[in-house]
């Protein structure tokens, strides 16, 4: 059975390098995709434009979001999913290199599951997915009907 | 109003109908006291009258019984004579006609009134008569013969205009002449004429306007003495008015009373009497006038003496009220006098006492009244004085607004000036814009007793126009009752100028503020993301140094050399050391922008919290507190938490090399002013750098020996600013540090 995939929104290569390098070192074997900005995480969570065709019930089993994206921020992607049936359940974790208290209260208030800051120390950061991962993935239940076929 | 409440209602309702002079009054006591004399001399009046009237009519009604008396008598002669002369006629034998003649002229002659007697038989034909003319005539036509005829023993006729053949008016007496068998044989007539019953009367002659009348049985006047010539119309008509006369003619009944008689005019007192078997009337009378003169002529006597009497008395009277309205007047003079200040004390020795005493209280008076005009006087010429001395100017005005003085200073003023009528004209100073506000707001001072006061501007006596403060206060007396305003005005136009710079220079300056806040706000926005991009921003690239130079590590580890790997940790140690700075920077820039909530903080319980926090983390170290108990201050908690935390938390670092290691925290008084203080007996500093402490990021320790970025105090020294309190700090190097700050907002909560 093939895994779900986690959608990792992140503009900045050397974060994805380092993310997926996390969740790697975490043994998280789920297929990671990559998306550079808001529009374009939309666009692959509802099939749309480079993604026509894609099921958007196949939904991500984790959507890392970052908050500071180009075009679209994470906030508006995040409003977008919680708006839309088909994404409402998804969890999203926030990371971000923010840890100003309206980034993080926005964040909970438009319905983020978790929020965490991306520490400088990469040790620290692979603690921090390895956790993130651990519960999402592995110990949370997801609502029925999310997985993709 | 006056404050007197002693009359009452029904003394004042007593001096209501009262005249208001004393002599009035005793003019009205006197009259009341002559009154009931008066009264009393009108009764004896009218009931001497009640007595005379009695008198005169029993006077006469005597009279008309006497005359009805010697009337019926004369009848009684008259008709006896006809009866004898009847006899004798009877008795003649031979009968002759002249034997029978000489018998009636015998008769005739005992009886001057009758005219003539006659002989008359059983038809009524007269046989023989001393009138030869009679002779033959009938007299079965009369009334009297019908009579006789019908039995009654004699009858009398009533008054004719005429006889039978005399011309003038008449009256018969006939009487029956029966024989031994009482067979009526004929009658004897007597023909009388009124006129000449005066020679019967003559004894009944009256003195004094007196009159007596004999009437018939239907009224008419036989006869009146003294006055006997009637005519025949005038006899007919008496009984007209003769209310009396026509009572007894019904009743049968003597009668007396007054009443207006027209044929000899005038009210007559009269009496009338039947004259009995005849049915004729008697009467009697005498002119009202007369019959009371005696009366009234007591009546004018009388009254002459009243009048004297009443005109003595008010003539005494007004002697004596002029002994007491005059002092009195007298008195009101002199104290008029006194009140005007003229001093006269003089003395009425024929003022009744209450006057005299009263005198005594009014001079006494006058000269306490005189001695408080003096000190009065004396206050308002100081008044006057202290007014006039004052840079203001002072004004009086009566309740009703009117102003009444002014201080010397009003000369200084354009148009205000005393004017006949109304006091103190004061509006013609006035800025024609300030003169309806300030008419108003006086007006309705005035009307309301509020305090007065407005201002506006005054024209000065050079023309200009300067801007006063105008107040005034009533002044009330025990009642309540506004008694007098006073006021003042003062020039403010120095005032008002500094007023209006100062208004400049703070317009300027807020205008400066805010043009500085909304700099400032600029700023802030600018700081805020710059802040932003600073945590976000600069902190990703380190995470990318960081990042790779752990997975070089890592994932070239056999490729590396010692030195390589060492280097590669200086890179990130250096990257993690600079995400730490760039988070102390934005926590200093947080604090500088968080709002404040002011609330009473138990610093003692905080600090107690933190220190143990402290020996939380560092089980392993023995450290003192000192901790002084019950230190509440006002402030934002949560920062002066961070103010603590850094105090403390400096203070455990700072003593981790110090064996018996100590750290206080407390609280002393210096300069009126409470100084909280984080003492230890650590690592000190040298006190040659004691203001380089509160500098971010400068540091007097290297890393090595003390761990920390230099941001601690830098934190500290910008909260206790936020408070408005100041930092310093006292340390001797290998000895301990003190670091002292104060808060401002002490007493700021409630």
């Amino acid at each position: 059975m093939k895994l779900p995939v986690i959608l990792l929104v992140e503009d900045n290569p050397g974060d994805v390098a380092l993310t997926e390098r996390a969740l790697r070192k975490n043994n998280i074997s789920n297929e990671i995709v990559v998306v550079g900005d808001g529009q374009e995480a939309l666009d692959y969570l509802f099939g749309e434009g480079k993604y026509v065709g894609r099921n958007p019930l196949d939904c991500p089993a984790l959507v890392l979001l970052d908050i500071k994206l180009p075009r679209l921020d994470g906030h508006d992607v995040l409003k977008r999913m919680r708006e839309d049936e088909r994404t409402k359940l998804i969890p999203v974790v926030m990371l971000s290199s923010s840890k100003e208290e309206e980034d993080v209260f926005e964040s909970y208030r438009l319905g983020a599951n978790s929020y965490i800051r991306k520490p400088v120390d990469f040790n620290k950061f692979v603690e921090a997915i390895k956790l993130v991962g651990c519960y999402w993935l592995l110990l949370n239940e997801p609502p029925p009907g999310s997985r993709g076929k | 109003m006056r404050p007197s409440g002693r009359p009452t209602h029904t003394s004042n309702r007593v001096t209501r109908l009262l005249p208001g002079g004393i002599r009035e009054r005793l003019f009205l006591l006197i009259t009341l006291a002559l009154l009931p004399l008066l009264l009393l001399l009108g009764w004896v009046y009218y009931q001497r009258y009640q007595i005379r009237r009695t008198t005169a009519l029993q006077t006469e009604l005597e009279v008309a019984q006497g005359v009805a008396t010697t009337f019926r008598a004369y009848i009684d002669g008259v008709r006896r004579q006809n009866y004898v002369v009847g006899q004798a006629i009877l008795a003649f034998d031979p009968y002759t006609e002249a034997k029978v003649l000489r018998v009636l002229t015998a008769a005739t002659d005992q009886y001057p009134s009758i005219r003539n007697l006659s002989w008359v038989d059983m038809s009524g034909t007269v046989l023989v008569s001393t009138l030869p003319v009679f002779v033959g005539r009938s007299v079965s036509t009369r009334p009297y013969f019908d009579q006789i005829l019908q039995g009654r023993p004699w009858a009398i006729g009533d008054l004719t205009p005429r006889g039978i053949v005399t011309p003038s008016p008449t009256f018969a007496i006939a009487t029956a002449v029966r024989d031994g068998n009482s067979v009526l044989r004929g009658a004897v007539v007597a023909g009388i004429e009124p006129a000449l019953l005066g020679k019967l009367a003559s004894t009944l002659r009256r003195p004094s306007g007196g009159a007596y009348a004999v009437f018939d049985s239907k009224g008419v006047l036989v006869y009146r003495s003294p006055d006997p010539q009637y005519t025949w119309e005038d006899r007919v008509r008496w009984i007209e008015t003769d209310s009396v006369l026509r009572h007894v003619l019904e009743t049968g009944r003597p009668e007396v009373g007054i009443a207006y008689l027209s044929i000899p005019g005038r009210r007559w007192v009269s009496a009338r009497v039947p004259i009995t078997g005849t049915g004729w009337v008697a009467g009697a009378g005498r002119p009202a006038a007369t019959a009371f003169a005696p009366v009234r002529r007591g009546l004018v006597l009388d009254a002459l003496l009243a009048m004297l009497i009443t005109a003595l008395a008010f003539l005494l009277a007004y002697l004596i009220a002029r002994t007491i309205a005059g002092p009195l007047r007298d008195l009101e003079h002199d104290a008029e006098a006194m009140g005007a200040g003229e001093i006269e004390l003089r003395d009425d020795s024929l003022a009744p006492s209450e006057v005299h005493c009263l005198r005594n209280t009014v001079e006494a008076m006058a000269s306490d009244l005189i001695n408080r005009a003096a000190d009065i006087q004396v206050s308002e010429a100081r008044f006057r004085e202290l007014a006039d001395a004052m840079p203001q100017l002072v004004w009086t005005a009566d309740p009703d607004g009117r102003v009444d003085y002014y201080n010397e200073r009003c000369r200084e003023y354009q148009g205000i000036s005393p004017s006949k009528d109304q006091g103190y004209q004061w509006a013609p100073a006035l800025h024609e814009d300030d003169v309806q506000p300030t008419t108003e707001a006086w007006q309705h001072s005035v009307k309301t007793g509020e305090v007065y006061q407005i201002e506006h501007r005054v024209r000065r006596a050079d023309g200009t126009y300067r801007w006063h403060l105008s107040r005034g206060v009533p002044v009330r007396d025990e009642a309540g009752n506004i008694t007098k305003w006073y006021g003042t005005a003062t020039d403010i136009e120095d005032v008002k100028r500094t007023e209006d710079k100062l208004r400049q220079l703070t317009e300027t300056l807020e205008q400066r503020v805010r043009e500085r806040t909304a700099q400032l706000e600029a700023t802030n926005k600018e700081l805020e993301a710059f802040s932003y991009s600073v945590s976000h921003d600069l902190r990703a690239p380190l995470r990318t140094i960081d990042g790779f130079s752990l997975a070089l590590l890592e994932d070239y580890e056999d490729k590396l050399d010692q030195e390589g790997k060492e280097f590669l940790h200086f890179v990130r140690d250096a990257a993690q050391r600079m995400a730490q700075l760039i988070d102390d920077i934005l926590r200093l820039s947080r604090i500088g922008r968080a709002e404040m909530r002011l609330e009473n903080v138990d610093l003692s319980a905080l600090a107690e919290s933190i220190t143990g926090e402290l020996r939380q983390q560092n089980p392993d170290r023995q450290v003192d507190s000192d901790i002084q108990s019950g230190l509440i201050a006002c402030g934002d908690t949560d920062l002066l938490r961070i103010v603590l935390e850094n105090l403390l938390g400096n203070a455990w670092k700072y003593t981790s090399k110090t064996p018996n290691a100590c750290i206080e925290f407390a609280v002393k008084e210096q300069n009126d002013e409470r100084v909280y203080y984080v003492r230890d007996n650590g690592a000190g500093f040298d006190m040659a750098y004691a203001d380089r402490l509160f500098t971010p990021f400068q540091r007097l320790h290297t890393e090595a020996e003390f761990p920390g970025t230099g941001i601690g105090l830098s934190i500290v020294r910008r909260i206790v600013n936020r408070h408005g309190g100041r930092t310093w700090a006292e340390g001797v190097v290998g000895k301990g540090a003190t670091v002292y700050f104060t808060l401002s907002t002490e007493g700021g909560c409630v």
